[in-house]
């Protein structure tokens, strides 16, 4: 059951998997040629600098490839409206589970190809002693990034259906009225900053995908 | 356990104009049931809430002895499901949908799957998304089956198709049922294939079962008589009257249920003579039986 779920969601997404697999791969390479080739970036700060231009490119390819991931695979039952997922003999808990679980395993090729092609982009450069490469950090990263903003979709589109679009336009106007509540209402500010970074900060949920994201540092 | 499925006082509701209320429907064990209604009477609904799709509003529903919707999983381990519309997904072959729903069931029979989709004249690498409407409906009833389903529940299987493609898949139904013994629920609008295929009838309209009986009743019981000179109000009778209408001349026509032929003598003493007792084929009994529903609906509101 596993290995067909698994098959059937490859199938499903393979295309969008291979652009962001390249795209994690490829990003690295590109960025420090056009930084060392082209730009002539060589001193610590500049690399360090150049490490976090990668590091945001890679979060911004895994949040959009866990995203990808979870909208494709709801809007593809949605298109037989449920009927088929609805009609097997499973638990709605294990179906979902199942969903989730193979999303995790495919989603492991953009992570893979952030790995091999930061290893690749860091042996283009000669690092100053005091700075480290930090490869496999950043594709673990990315692997978790991936799975949270695919959870976060996965569990938003199977929780409002149809009406999921709507759930996140009223999130974004949420976000937006508190960033301005934050300037407006002074005594509001601190705690909402508060909850803001709790949020975002590590350990917090949203932890992984924000704070720094590098492939060169100290 | 003697029905395979059993719903009483059913109850949902689906935006402002259609609902199901009280609805009360057995389907026999071993039955060939077939489900009839006119289109947007509530059949698909009824099915989608009998397997568990839908959440009902009320009521109580048993499908092979497993309480819905929580026990559906282990209920759909043991149906074969064919929705109205293709349901599988588009980008999948044949063959890979065939692995896929295998995995799902323990009980799926390879060798009968491969049998019928060379007998169905599918081939394994054609997409989903490809197929024509024969070859999907072919191949929903072939994964219907493989999974050698204690009940069958079809959901217009046929309509749509052309009728060589209707005959492949009916045949395929029946030899199944024959062999297998399994319960069929078969819905449909096509009155002529109940006819052929059913032995329980269930007739549904505007959310609502209106009749629910064994074939041979629901076609010997419904008569149209012709009777000339009826009084305008008439005395009670043995039969029930469903339909009075004017015919030629003074003659009326009735639409009779519960009709047995010695009730002929009912005539013999009053002004009213019978001239004719005509039989009805299945679609005009479907047709006033639903006619007769309306206007009882009609009065009660």
């Amino acid at each position: 059951m596993f290995a067909q779920t698994l098959y059937v969601q490859w199938k499903w997404n393979r295309d969008f998997l291979a652009f962001y697999t390249v795209a994690g791969f490829a990003a690295p390479l590109i960025i420090l040629w056009i930084a060392l080739t082209y730009l002539g970036l060589t001193t610590a700060r500049e690399l360090v600098l150049v490490g976090g231009v990668v590091g945001v490119t890679t979060a911004a390819i895994a949040v959009i490839a866990g995203l990808t991931v979870a909208w494709q695979g709801y809007g593809v039952d949605d298109r037989v409206g449920h009927i088929y997922a609805l009609s097997l003999p499973v638990t709605r808990t294990r179906a979902l589970a199942l969903r989730a679980a193979t999303a995790a395993v495919i989603l492991l090729l953009p992570a893979l190809g952030v790995w091999i092609g930061s290893m690749l982009a860091a042996t283009q450069v000669t690092l100053p002693p005091m700075l480290r490469s930090y490869a496999g950090a950043l594709a673990i990263r990315a692997l978790l990034a991936a799975w949270l903003a695919h959870t976060c979709m996965f569990a938003l589109r199977y929780a409002a259906g149809r009406r999921a679009k709507v759930v996140l336009a009223t999130l974004v106007v949420m976000i937006g009225t508190l960033g301005f509540a934050t300037e407006a209402v002074p005594a509001a500010r601190e705690a909402i900053l508060n909850v803001g970074n709790f949020l975002i900060s590590s350990p917090g949920p949203f932890g992984v995908v924000f704070g720094r994201w590098t492939l060169i540092d100290v | 356990m003697t029905h395979a499925i059993s719903i009483d006082r059913l109850a949902y509701r689906a935006g402002r104009h259609f609902a199901i209320r009280d609805l009360q429907m057995r389907v026999p064990n071993g039955s060939v049931y077939g489900f009839l209604g006119p289109n947007g009477s509530g059949k698909t609904t009824t099915i989608r809430l009998a397997l568990g799709m839908l959440p009902a509003a009320d009521g109580t529903i048993t499908v092979l002895g497993h309480d819905m919707p929580r026990g559906a999983h282990h209920a759909l381990a043991r149906i074969g499901y064919v929705p109205e519309r293709l349901h599988l997904y588009p980008m999948l072959t044949v063959e890979e949908t065939m692995r896929y729903h295998a995995s799902f069931y323990a009980r799926w029979d390879a060798t009968e799957a491969e049998k019928l989709r060379r007998a169905f004249d599918l081939r394994a690498e054609q997409r989903i998304g490809r197929l024509s409407k024969g070859e999907a409906g072919k191949l929903m009833m072939l994964l219907a089956l493989a999974v050698r389903p204690e009940l069958l529940v079809l959901d217009e299987p046929t309509d749509g198709l052309d009728p060589v493609v209707r005959r492949d898949v009916l045949a395929a139904l029946l030899e199944y049922v024959s062999t297998h013994g399994a319960t069929v629920l078969i819905s449909s609008h096509l009155v002529h294939e109940q006819e052929r295929v059913c032995d329980w009838i269930g007739v549904m309209d505007g959310g609502r079962l209106v009749a629910e009986m064994p074939m041979h009743a629901f076609r010997s019981g419904i008569k149209r008589l012709r009777i000339a000179g009826a009084p305008p109000h008439t005395s009670p009778t043995p039969f029930g009257i469903l339909a009075r209408r004017a015919s030629a001349g003074r003659e009326e026509e009735w639409v009779v249920r519960d009709w047995r032929d010695d009730m002929t003598s009912w005539f013999a003493g009053g002004d009213a003579a019978l001239r004719e007792v005509v039989d009805l084929d299945l679609e005009e009994t479907f047709v006033e039986t639903l006619r007769a529903a309306r206007e009882a609906g009609g009065r009660a509101a």
